[in-house]
């Protein structure tokens, strides 16, 4: 496959650099695994204008677990969206690693994708017709890529599917399915990985092994995460939580408890 | 409930479109099959009834009513004066039809089907009508229907040659007709000449009309009576009604045969049609049931989601009929035109809507459409709340194991049938039922054959990624992958079927044929051979021998009648090599008696009642067989028919007793049997030419047998060509020509109904691009999924075209293989012989199922990377 080539990347070059805003990068800090830079998502026109992202700018640092959250309507999914190359920002800009995104095409885009982001997403993520093994190399296998035989087992073991990779997703429980979607996230090694409400539709049980498997990435294997949750537990696993509101980055929270999450939250909401 | 059906049908009006697709193309198969039947037999009846609508008696000749070459026969000219003169008779007029060409500058002819009509002077008995200009009244005058004269641009004064029975003549248009409100009764066009100058041209100078009209003021019982006192025997008198009957009773033949033939397709067109609309149905609800589940938690009733389902394929079924039906008779209309373009057009009543063609095309869509939804809304009735709420919408619904069983039983059981019919013993019975058992092990078993597929499919593409998740797609709901692919096995199943089967029978049947030796040509005329004609032929350069025979229709003292030809025997055998298998040819050369061809035209009643005389109405005329003189002659009759010939053996020393013109009996004994030619069958019952005389009176030349130098026998044929040109219903056929005809007849028949059956083809790809819609509606959020995950648009659309193609594919392989196997044991049945299969039409019936694979597979690819893919993945 062809990979788009990435420009050089220099820091300073960008345009949010010399501006930061209280929560921005600043331009001392090492790269970025992703940013959005000064991003705004319009929906409709004049005067019945919606806004999803108003002008935010904000940068995800590697190997580390970034929370978002917002009430709804905040503009926490289409941020990740955007920032995950499935949505394009009406204005503004998306770098995953040094790569210019709003510069790609639609095909070099789906290749980004698929060389360098790891998706969980809340329900829908696994092919039916695929076996467990089967949909965990599935983006491995659309890029033509070798599956690493020995990171594979690791990670198959690590997520306990090691005795479930012939089955089809309907014999799986919606917590292992989830875990089957986890692992095809980790198998490829992306450079990124977005996981949006992963734990929405399941237990308290299961919430707490994906969400241990992800830190557990985070902390084990340098990975990089970014997480869209309303779940405050969930966000306590993360190492630093954004709060948005209104289109726009509100609020930051470094190494955050229940108590602490719940406090921003509420002083959101009021 | 109206409510929630209206607003289902609105809010998916994609769904809505793709499902009324489905009814629509079938109904409008169904309208146009009835329209066009319906057009071609008003066309025949209507018009006779309006052209001899005024006919209150018909003079006929005897042979006119009876099957045979009676285009030969007519009615005596001098016989019109004296019914003229009758008191009862009011009206008068020899009618005489007969092929003529109007020819451009090159001498070609404008139209190939033209007909010359003599003009009926009776204004009430006269059907046409002179709209410019005047009725031709003199020689070298005609006129024109307003058709030929609209599409030739012909105007009144335009000179013209003419091709016509006594060769070329030149004539001036001086009126253009028309027919009620058509151009003419005749499709390919008519020409109208004075009564004399019809005589003349038209008859050759024969001095026949074709027949005679008469019309009365009185009534018309008394006008029949009074008309036959007035004429000799050989003529019959039919009054009005009858008269009309004959006049429609071959065409009308012909239409009953193709009445259920068109029928039987437009119902296949439906039958076809209805695999598709229960299909989409199925799916639609499928689709649905999380919806439904929403009424049904709500508090619906199951009884109250089925009748809003029914509601809706009620509404959907009736209102896609009613397009279809406009659509069907658009069709119609078109098709005509196009048939128009091609001279072979339907002349006069045009298409009408009948309501039955109403009432059966949209009856029948209505009910296939609510049907087609029953069966899905009665599982959509049945889902429990919880059930469907959950997330998956896709249809997990297996295949019942029963059915499985029961396919796989039905294929074998098919399959042996047939292996026993080809192998050990043919029965016609057995191998219908093997055929009827394997369609529907097909049909059945479709689910089955489609894993199976399915399976094969992912193996061979195992090392695609795409091809291999296509290939699962393909197997996910085996049931509807089966009924898409059904849709298209119907369809090629039955073309293969009867390519293969047709081909097959035409082969062999040219072969056998082909064994038969023959005249190298045979020039055969549908009119008198003029004898300037018979000398050119005779003084041709090349000819080694031409053999002229002199043709009529006789009939024997039970009054049936068949063909009796007269000849100098000693230059038929040098012409065509006749030989005897028994008596002698020398006897029959010397007048001592008939030789039969043994072909059924004669052949000897038994005592014990054999194979009754056909129903003619011409025994009306004759004496009671019982009246016969002698008692001691089997009373042998003549016989037409392949019963006869079965049945009864011509023999040498039987008897046949003839009537000759004078009403006298002649007796002709069998000298010798012909061996079976080629040519012979078109002999009946030969005699020598004096015989003839006596039996039959004079009559003219209709057919030359010719031997020509074999070295220059290309040459002698053009000449042939050349020289009968100028003559209509005059023609040189090569000696073969029956293997030729027969071989064109099939092949015509084998492509008009394949014509026929493509329509179901066609039906069948737009279930496939319907099916593969529907799923990729279904499968939404999987595609968003994959295309957040990095699936190209390519490879989607590769994906998506590889499972439709495969649909096709399987379609197309159960299709042509079952057919093939059916021709196969079809084959084996019609002779011992082996006859190769015509693998290259096979092959290119397999190339056009798998053209109409790629084409179901473009636009639903195409359409499954238009879905939006957040909008995909966030919808619940």
């Amino acid at each position: 496959m062809n990979d788009p080539q990435p420009p050089p990347f220099d820091p300073a070059t960008l345009p949010g650099a010399d501006a930061p805003q209280h929560s921005a990068p600043a331009p001392t800090q090492p790269q970025w695994a992703a940013q959005v830079i000064d991003g705004y998502k319009i929906y409709g026109s004049a005067d019945s204008e919606v806004r999803a992202l108003d002008g935010i700018t904000v940068g995800f640092e590697p190997s580390r677990f970034t929370a978002i959250m917002g009430p709804s309507g905040s503009g926490k999914s289409t941020l990740m969206q955007c920032a995950a190359g499935l949505d394009r920002l009406s204005q503004g800009q998306v770098f995953i690693g040094e790569v210019d995104i709003s510069t790609l095409n639609e095909k070099q885009l789906t290749l980004l994708r698929r060389e360098r982001i790891g998706f969980v997403f809340q329900q829908f993520n696994l092919l039916p017709t695929l076996t467990a093994g089967e949909n965990i190399t599935f983006p491995l296998d659309l890029a033509g890529r070798k599956v690493d035989q020995g990171w594979m087992d690791q990670v198959v073991t690590t997520v306990g599917l090691a005795d479930r990779l012939t089955h089809k997703p309907s014999e799986l429980s919606g917590g292992q399915q989830q875990r089957v979607a986890v692992a095809r996230a980790l198998v490829e090694r992306p450079q990124i990985i977005f996981a949006d409400e992963p734990t929405g539709n399941l237990d308290s049980q299961s919430s707490a092994d994906i969400l241990h498997f992800l830190r557990d990435a985070v902390d084990s294997f340098g990975q990089t995460v970014v997480m869209v949750t309303h779940d405050p537990v969930a966000a306590t696993y993360a190492d630093r939580v954004l709060f948005l509101s209104d289109g726009r980055l509100v609020d930051e929270l470094m190494a955050p408890t229940k108590d602490s999450v719940l406090a921003r939250m509420g002083a959101l909401a009021g | 409930m109206w409510n929630l059906t209206l607003r289902n049908l609105r809010a998916n009006l994609a769904r809505l479109v793709s499902t009324a697709v489905a009814v629509i193309t079938g109904t409008a198969f169904v309208a146009c099959g009835l329209v066009l039947t319906q057009a071609i037999a008003s066309s025949v009846a209507g018009n006779v009834e309006l052209q001899y609508s005024a006919v209150d008696a018909g003079v006929v000749s005897q042979g006119m009513t009876a099957d045979g070459p009676g285009a030969l026969e007519g009615v005596d000219a001098a016989l019109l004066e004296p019914l003229e003169a009758l008191p009862e008779v009011s009206g008068a007029a020899g009618e005489l039809v007969a092929s003529t060409k109007l020819l451009d500058s090159d001498g070609d002819a404008l139209r190939s089907q033209m007909l010359g009509r003599s003009w009926i002077t009776d204004s009430e008995l006269n059907p046409f009508t002179v709209d410019e200009g005047r009725a031709p009244e003199a020689e070298g005058e005609i006129a024109v229907d307003r058709g030929t004269v609209d599409r030739f641009d012909i105007s009144i004064g335009d000179d013209f040659d003419l091709a016509t029975p006594a060769g070329p003549v030149e004539a001036t248009v001086v009126g253009i007709t028309s027919f009620g409100r058509s151009a003419t009764v005749d499709g390919g066009g008519t020409v109208f000449l004075s009564p004399g100058y019809a005589l003349e041209v038209l008859g050759a100078g024969s001095e026949q009309y074709t027949q005679i009209l008469l019309r009365s003021d009185g009534p018309p019982g008394e006008l029949v009576a009074a008309a036959r006192d007035t004429l000799p025997t050989n003529v019959s008198v039919l009054d009005g009604e009858d008269f009309r009957t004959e006049a429609t009773a071959s065409t009308q033949e012909f239409v009953s045969f193709l009445r259920p033939v068109l029928l039987g397709f437009a119902f296949l067109a439906l039958f076809v049609a209805g695999f598709v609309i229960y299909n989409t149905f199925t799916v639609v609800v499928t689709q649905r049931s999380r919806e439904l589940a929403l009424v049904r938690s709500i508090g619906g009733t199951p009884g109250q989601v089925r009748r809003s389902l029914l509601g809706e394929g009620l509404l959907l079924g009736l209102g896609a009929s009613v397009i279809g039906l406009g659509i069907g008779m658009a069709l119609s209309a078109l098709l005509q035109w196009i048939l128009q373009r091609f001279d072979v057009g339907l002349p006069g009543a045009g298409f009408a809507l009948s309501g039955w063609t109403v009432l059966i095309t949209v009856g029948s869509g209505t009910l296939i459409t609510v049907v087609s939804v029953l069966i899905p809304a009665f599982k959509a009735g049945r889902t429990r709340p919880v059930e469907a709420m959950r997330e998956s919408a896709v249809d997990h619904s297996g295949t019942s194991m029963l059915r499985l069983y029961a396919g796989g039983a039905l294929l074998v059981i098919g399959v042996g049938a047939l292996l026993f019919n080809r192998f050990v013993q043919a029965y016609p019975l057995l191998l219908a039922f093997g055929a009827l058992t394997l369609f529907w092990g097909v049909v059945v078993g479709g689910p089955l054959l489609a894993r199976l597929f399915g399976r094969a499919m992912r193996s061979l593409l195992s090392r695609n990624l795409t091809g291999r998740i296509a290939a699962d797609n393909m197997v996910r709901n085996p049931k509807r992958t089966a009924t898409t692919a059904n849709a298209l096995v119907i369809g090629l199943f039955l073309v293969t079927l009867v390519t293969v089967s047709g081909t097959a029978l035409r082969d062999w049947a040219m072969d056998e044929v082909a064994k038969l030796s023959a005249s190298d040509f045979l020039v055969v005329a549908v009119t008198p051979i003029p004898d300037d004609l018979v000398q050119a032929v005779e003084n041709l350069d090349g000819v080694t021998a031409a053999a002229p025979v002199q043709t009529a229709l006789v009939s024997d003292a039970t009054g049936v009648t068949a063909l009796l030809s007269g000849a100098d025997i000693d230059l038929l055998v040098d012409t065509m090599g006749l030989e005897a298998t028994s008596g002698s040819l020398d006897d029959v050369a010397a007048g001592a008696g008939a030789a039969t061809t043994g072909f059924g035209q004669l052949s000897e009643q038994r005592p014990s009642g054999g194979p009754p005389g056909p129903s003619s109405s011409t025994t009306e005329v004759g004496p009671d067989p019982s009246e016969q003189p002698d008692p001691e002659v089997d009373g042998p009759t003549l016989d037409i028919g392949e019963s006869g010939s079965t049945t009864s053996q011509a023999d040498v020393g039987q008897v046949y007793l003839l009537e000759n013109p004078a009403g006298e009996i002649v007796e002709v004994p069998v000298a010798a049997v012909l061996e079976l030619q080629l040519d012979t069958i078109f002999l009946g019952t030969l005699v020598n030419q004096d015989l003839f005389t006596e039996i039959a009176g004079t009559q003219p030349v209709g057919q030359i047998y010719i031997r020509a130098d074999q070295d220059r026998i290309d040459q002698v044929g053009t000449d042939l060509d050349n020289i009968v040109a100028d003559y209509t219903g005059i023609e040189v056929v090569p000696g073969n020509f029956i293997g030729q005809i027969l071989g064109s007849v099939i092949d015509f028949l084998i492509a008009a109904i394949n014509g026929l059956l493509g329509l179901s083809v066609v039906i069948a790809l737009v279930g496939i691009v319907n099916t593969m819609n529907l799923s990729i509606h279904e499968r939404r959020r999987e595609l968003g999924m994959v295309r957040a995950l990095g699936m190209t648009v390519a490879q989607v659309r590769s994906m998506v075209r590889i499972e439709a193609f495969g649909i096709g594919v399987l379609g197309t392989l159960i299709g042509v293989g079952a057919g093939v196997f059916c021709g196969w044991v079809v084959i084996g049945s019609i002779t011992e012989v082996s006859i190769p299969l015509a693998w290259g039409r096979v092959g290119i019936i397999t190339a056009v199922g798998l053209l109409i694979s790629v084409f179901a597979s473009i636009w639903p690819a195409r359409r499954s990377t238009r879905i939006d893919m957040l909008e995909a993945m966030a919808s619940t």
